[in-house]
């Protein structure tokens, strides 16, 4: 009687057994099969960060108070972070060649790019962070002003270093986009 | 126990074994056609996306709207404002012979953030039999414009709808 219980139990473990594999086997598969392929959205990303970055640096500022009674076009890039590079000991209410909007170029060049990013990448759910930092003659780095955007804590590409030749040294500036 | 019962038992237990084998089998089909069904619904979405990306590259290297220089070598991740402008009805009027065949049914619209705002619609075309289907992809760009001092950016971007 002892070995018929053993032989029944032997066989409901036998198929407990199967239906356990059968189970892992499923889940396998659709693990595998649900699973995307990243390439693509590096490339997105990518393309994203470079076209970005280059589009701010290029812009160009049509603000009155720019340059006080002169009508003047200045390049976000080139004028302004230039600008902000040799000005920057005295941001933020201190001395800047350019007033744009009233405000030490520093200033208005972060929130400037600031309100651009979050409208664009912001809006569409990408997580960005900026950096801009002054490579001085000496060969020191400093940080021009606080990173922009919301962090891209873990995977992120990036746009490739822009590099811009000021008074004070090279400027340069990268977006990441996570 | 007479022989009759034990073979009646062990009947009973290979009929038992096998109504749960068939239930097994029966839930693992299901299970495939269910994870089938999810499965072809991401594909489908996934290309639809690849589609919306195809039509957003070739949007950008379009010599109708790309900026060019001297030479005519073409600046990356520029629009002309001059040739957007014009570019409405270009590619309303060679919609048919043309551009349906570069960027199929989609709606591919331009907006300017910086320093005005403008939107242009540059291409239309809905699928007569439409699914509802859409994917949507957004691109930055320089928009460039000429004015009184030479040569202006303004900052925008493009957006890309396929639909299906």
């Amino acid at each position: 009687m002892a070995g018929k219980n053993a032989k029944g139990q032997m066989e409901m473990v036998g198929l407990v057994v199967i239906v356990i594999l059968i189970t892992m086997g499923m889940l396998f598969m659709a693990a595998f099969g649900l699973r995307k392929s990243p390439e693509k959205s590096i490339v997105v990303k990518k393309g994203l960060a470079v076209s970005a970055m280059s589009a701010l640096v290029k812009t160009t500022v049509t603000d009155a108070d720019c340059v006080p009674g002169a009508a003047a076009e200045l390049q976000l890039g080139e004028d302004i972070l230039a600008d902000c590079a040799v000005n920057r000991g005295t941001s933020p209410d201190g001395y800047s060649r350019f007033h744009c909007g009233l405000k030490h170029s520093c200033i208005f060049f972060r929130d400037t790019v600031e309100s651009l990013l979050e409208e664009t990448l912001g809006q569409w759910g990408k997580r960005y962070e900026m950096r801009f930092a002054l490579l001085d003659l000496a060969g020191r780095r400093e940080e021009l002003f606080p990173v922009v955007g919301s962090g891209c804590p873990r995977e992120r590409e990036s746009s490739d270093s822009l590099p811009l030749q000021t008074d004070a040294g090279i400027v340069e500036g990268i977006l990441y986009v996570c | 126990m007479t022989m009759n019962t034990k073979a009646q038992i062990r009947l009973t237990e290979t009929i038992a074994i096998l109504f749960i084998f068939f239930i097994l089998v029966t839930l693992g089909i299901i299970f495939f056609y269910k994870y089938n069904q999810v499965a072809v619904k991401e594909k489908q979405h996934g290309l639809l996306q690849a589609r919306a990306l195809d039509t957003t590259l070739k949007t950008l290297f379009l010599p109708e709207l790309q900026c060019s220089k001297a030479d005519a070598e073409p600046e990356q991740n520029c629009m002309d404002l001059m040739k957007v402008r014009a570019a409405a009805d270009v590619f309303g009027q060679h919609t048919s012979d043309y551009y349906i065949q570069l960027f199929s049914f989609s709606r591919i619209s331009l907006h300017q953030a910086y320093p005005e705002r403008g939107e242009w619609l540059l291409y239309e075309q809905q699928a007569p039999d439409a699914e509802g289907n859409r994917a949507n992809t957004f691109f930055v760009v320089a928009l460039r414009d000429i004015g009184e001092e030479g040569y202006s950016y303004g900052y925008g971007y493009l957006n890309v709808t396929v639909l299906s």
